[in-house]
């Protein structure tokens, strides 16, 4: 089966039922994962054509495939024998990502703006639901970037491939992304530079709506008055744009609050 | 056969044996009490503190009691503390004329503790040895270096030269000197190097690729290419960084000149003569 935008009845993820010396493969994007069941192990395989792919925003999904080809890296896993259902779930970066509007502005004391940010998704395959997880691979690798005050001090982080954009119409679909709504709201009295923003994408779940797109929870960044810290409050459930998206994954990371307070050099470098 | 039994009754006989076997005894508990605190700090403190103080802690612990154990043996066989301390007083000052070179690097240790220029596990540059640290001890510090060799540098020798630690900062900069031909456009070339770069998911995309002129070369024109990775995504990034660079000037015709001599005689001479032999001794033959 092929997948486009238009037809996103059937995901690419969920529970797949595999007899022993069946392979099934699952192409997302430019990743191609391949999952063979043998007697008490699992041998798992994965292979990226790249991302100048022209099958980039589709994928497909085949349960009588052919191994890949020897470029791919496989892996086996031994596990006793049990007839339970193979899952294959999205999940977020496993490090914040950094991310940059299209050119920067500045946003004016009492002025609030809502951003969308688009992230790569990992795919991850369990043995079985709620089961050891087998591979845990993004599904198209994002650059290293450097986020800090200097080169001694900061954290390494993702940087992401799309920039921040305004309009939700504008932001393109991908099976393989998942939107960050991230609302930004200047109570400080002088304006805000928005060049970059650090997005703690580890504490954050993903959703899924009904037209297919991953969505996150809503980040809300209130700048202080004295524009030296800000609240930077977690979203509880899907955004409200999708709120009926579904469940799929609970934090890498869980976040032991929901409203955090950081210094303004920390989210927008 | 009385009189035989009568010396070996005697107490003061024996007091002495028994005395040497408390000692020894009072020894034996305190390497055992050391050893075992040790390990139980260890359990202890390995969440809070680096691998670096774990194995000060550990250490001191050990020593510690092991000294105060040895402390009550030697009481046990007799031995004053004040006239051992004095006695020790005068043999220092001998065994310091006498070694020198160990009472330096124990010193020299010691400010290694103190000033912390690098920790266990880090990898440091000493001289041509690159290694990774496995310990510090109180005379020298021991490397592991990449070709698996076990290094034993002196403290002294730690504290006179210079130390580069590779592994202080999470992130490293990549200098590659790379030479073009001189009728190549150096911006074209630029922009070539920061999309290589760009498509590098090693690469770092802040602090950004950057290129420098170095100057005009005997044969090219000397460029610095300098990218930042990761320190453990350093060696990766230098295999696949160069590799990429190669095939995408090969992609553009960017030429990457080996060194030249061109032979100039001066505008007012005349050029170099040139003889076909071949064309020459077949008309021989003819």
């Amino acid at each position: 089966m092929n997948q486009s935008p238009a037809s996103t009845t059937s995901p690419w993820w969920g529970t797949f039922t595999l007899e022993t010396g069946q392979l099934g493969r699952w192409r997302v994007g430019a990743l191609t994962v391949s999952v063979q069941r043998q007697t008490s192990e699992w041998h798992i395989c994965h292979l990226n054509s790249g991302s100048d792919s022209e099958e980039l925003d589709s994928f497909e999904i085949s349960l009588d495939a052919e191994p890949l080809a020897a470029a791919a890296k496989c892996h086996r896993h031994v596990l006793s024998h049990n007839s339970q259902p193979l899952q294959i779930l999205p999940a977020l970066a496993n490090r914040p990502v950094v991310t940059r509007p299209l050119t920067p502005f500045n946003l004016y004391p009492g002025q609030d703006v809502v951003l969308y940010v688009g992230t790569t998704v990992w795919l991850q395959v369990h043995a079985y639901p709620s089961g050891p997880l087998l591979l845990d691979i993004p599904i198209q690798r994002p650059s290293d970037t450097w986020f800090g005050q200097s080169t001694r001090e900061g954290e390494v982080c993702f940087a992401a491939r799309t920039r921040a954009i305004l309009n939700l119409d504008a932001v393109p679909f991908h099976p393989f992304r998942a939107i960050t709504p991230v609302n930004i709201s200047n109570q400080g009295e002088e304006p805000l530079l928005l060049e970059r923003l650090l997005l703690p994408i580890p504490q954050l779940s993903i959703f899924s709506a009904a037209d297919g797109r991953f969505w996150t929870e809503e980040l809300s960044i209130l700048c202080n008055e004295d524009m030296r810290s800000a609240h930077l409050i977690l979203g509880k459930g899907a955004p409200a744009t999708v709120r009926t998206a579904q469940l799929l994954a609970p934090p890498r990371t869980p976040a032991d609050r929901g409203v955090l307070i950081r210094a303004l050099g920390a989210i927008f470098g | 056969m009385n009189d035989f039994w009568l010396p070996l009754a005697d107490w003061k006989l024996l007091e002495p044996l028994f005395a040497g076997g408390r000692a020894a005894l009072l020894l034996g508990l305190g390497l055992l009490l050391g050893k075992l605190a040790s390990k139980g700090l260890h359990s202890l403190v390995a969440k809070r503190l680096s691998l670096h103080h774990i194995i000060l802690v550990k250490r001191i612990c050990f020593y510690l009691i092991v000294g105060m154990f040895s402390v009550s043996a030697l009481r046990e066989l007799g031995f004053q503390l004040s006239v051992l301390l004095g006695a020790a007083g005068i043999l220092s000052v001998a065994v310091g004329f006498a070694s020198q070179t160990s009472a330096s690097n124990i010193i020299s240790g010691l400010f290694l503790i103190g000033e912390r220029p690098f920790s266990v596990g880090d990898v440091i540059r000493v001289g041509t040895t690159t290694g990774e640290v496995l310990s510090i001890d109180l005379l020298s510090a021991k490397l592991r270096t990449f070709d698996n060799l076990y290094v034993r540098i002196p403290n002294e020798t730690l504290i006179k030269s210079e130390v580069t630690n590779l592994t202080r900062f999470p992130i490293r900069r990549l200098d590659l000197e790379i030479g073009i031909a001189y009728k190549e456009d150096v911006q074209r070339v630029g922009e070539v190097l920061k999309a290589v770069a760009n498509a590098n998911p090693l690469s770092l995309e802040e602090p950004e690729p950057m290129m420098v002129f170095m100057g005009f070369g005997d044969s090219a024109i000397n460029l610095r290419f300098s990218v930042w990775a990761t320190k453990e995504k350093f060696l990766e990034l230098k295999n696949t960084l160069q590799a990429e660079i190669k095939i995408a000037f090969e992609a553009a015709d960017i030429e990457i000149p080996f060194p030249h001599r061109t032979l100039y005689v001066g505008s007012q001479t005349t050029p170099f003569p040139i003889q076909v032999l071949a064309a020459e001794q077949n008309a021989d033959k003819a």
